[in-house]
């Protein structure tokens, strides 16, 4: 017997569709950069528009390939069977209608839309919780990363609970004025404790596996879990208890990312692989936008309100860059590793070993995917930087450039999934 | 007919099962054979002997576990 297809994971069709459905959020989400006037990107940050699209963002793009890619991974890593497959099948239709009438209900601002899309977003977003929750507990070796991992689940659940009760108050008003209070901590939980914490504990598992590296010391992934999860929890306490300087969870999630930084370059020198592979390299791009973001709010909350940290403009490129730099780089650097790997077990699983197959390299066009890399990466800084400046034409041009990197990742993940001839 | 050499990978965490079996795989000769026992199959491992040229075959160990037996494609199947 010779069956690669393990009996763990679920066959591909399952984190895929999260996937496609991310990547095409992804690309409007860009294009809707683009196409903004450019008052938008001055300011004010709370606007309908910015709503939208940091949800099409958080939701559309990085929640549903993160889903996706832990269906499929939290079975292989953890070494656990899906609870419920069919119920990860069936809740992709729930929860895109959901995210879908969410988002649009943010644009033309309604709120009787937004409360509807909200509530058929949180019910599918708890049954994927529920779903999680059968998987995990028959876990039977725990690893950090794999608590780490549990903990960005809850702080997702936890995240889609705030934006509920949010939903409701601008429909119903009944939670009052208090809404400034849970947002910051809606954003704290979302961005630090859902998907940071959730990359550090895939990235710790993954990273070293594709750039085969092993010796190297391991000794600050817990610390890093830790005192990311820690900062997250004083940012939520902030909401019930306002007297709790921010500074104190800002400094927490600084120092817990400088680890992880520090754990990412470790693993780097410790590698095995020669060659920096594609995903080697986004995941360095992805972490010091990380490091950028993480100080630029560091250093906001240091210096409190009225400082040149507190504009709105640094606020927006500080948004911008946590979304498209520190998360975005690394969803994408991972997806050419990953999409590839279940492409090809998929088709060629069966086959290898015993005849001739097509190469993972081979299913996807190497100028393309370095030409997406440099546009991306190099544009990415660029709009950044004509954020922070006030450099209208610099955004647009730069705008233009991740755009093109955009749809050269959305033409090779188009060619990864097609079949192709062994060469050898 | 070449040597056989043999892995025990059991209790050891991904990546190291497989970077075990690709460094015993640089030591051997074209005719040689490797015998790795992992407790997961390496799913990652498949594509990088693929890429280096070997035909390879995955088998479940009674009592849990997998024998993977690699060899140098082309050479006689052991």
């Amino acid at each position: 017997m010779n069956t690669l297809a393990t009996k763990k994971a679920p066959p591909v069709t399952l984190p895929i569709r999260y996937i496609v459905t991310g990547i095409v959020s992804y690309f409007i989400a860009q294009l809707a950069m683009l196409l903004w006037p450019d008052k938008l990107l001055t300011g004010p940050v709370l606007r309908p528009e910015t709503i939208s699209l940091v949800h099409l963002l958080t939701l559309g793009w990085a929640s549903m390939v993160v889903i996706g890619v832990l269906y499929q991974m939290i079975p292989v890593l953890l070494q656990v069977d899906l609870h419920r497959e069919d119920v990860g099948r069936f809740l992709f239709w729930p929860a895109l209608i959901g995210v879908s009438t969410l988002i649009v209900g943010f644009r033309i601002w309604n709120t009787t839309v937004i409360a509807t899309g909200g509530t058929i977003t949180t019910l599918s977003f708890f049954a994927y919780g529920w779903n999680m929750r059968g998987t995990l507990l028959n876990v039977k070796a725990w690893s950090r990363q794999g608590f780490a991992m549990l903990a960005g689940l809850v702080f997702f659940m936890l995240t889609v609970l705030w934006g509920f009760m949010m939903t409701l108050t601008l429909r119903f008003g009944f939670l009052g004025s208090s809404l400034g209070g849970l947002l910051g901590s809606h954003i704290a939980m979302g961005f630090i404790g859902w998907f940071t914490l959730m990359i550090f504990g895939v990235a710790y598992r993954l990273v070293p596996m594709f750039a085969l590296s092993h010796g190297f010391t391991e000794s600050r992934q817990l610390p890093a879990i830790l005192l990311l999860g820690g900062g997250t929890f004083l940012f939520i306490a902030r909401a019930f208890w306002p007297g709790i300087p921010g500074w104190t969870g800002a400094t927490l999630v600084m120092v817990a990312f400088l680890l992880f930084a520090l754990d990412v370059r470790t693993i780097f020198k410790h590698r095995r692989r020669r060659k920096l592979e594609l995903v080697s390299r986004f995941s360095a791009a992805s972490v010091v936008a990380g490091i950028t973001v993480f100080a630029l709010i560091w250093g906001r909350f240091l210096a409190g309100q009225g400082s040149w940290l507190d504009d709105e403009r640094v606020l927006i490129a500080a948004g911008y860059m946590a979304l498209l730099g520190w998360i975005s780089l690394m969803i994408v650097g991972h997806l050419y590793k990953i999409i590839p790997f279940l492409a090809w077990l998929h088709r060629y699983g069966d086959k290898a070993g015993k005849e001739a197959v097509p190469l993972l390299r081979e299913l996807f066009n190497r100028k393309v995917s370095e030409a997406c890399f440099w546009l991306l990466v190099i544009g990415t800084g660029m709009v950044f930087i004509g954020i922070l400046a006030g450099l209208g034409l610099l955004t647009r041009l730069s705008l233009l450039a991740t755009l093109a990197g955009t749809l050269a990742f959305a033409y090779n993940v188009w060619e990864m999934v097609q079949p192709k001839e062994a060469k050898n | 007919m070449g040597r056989v050499v043999e892995l025990d990978n059991r209790g050891l965490e991904p990546p190291e099962p497989m970077m075990r079996i690709l460094d015993a795989l640089e030591t051997m000769g074209d005719g040689d054979t490797l015998v790795a026992r992992n407790d997961r199959q390496p799913m990652f491992l498949y594509p990088e002997l693929e890429e280096r040229g070997y035909a390879h075959r995955t088998e479940p160990m009674d009592g849990g576990g997998y024998r993977i037996t690699v060899w140098k494609a082309g050479k006689e199947r052991p």
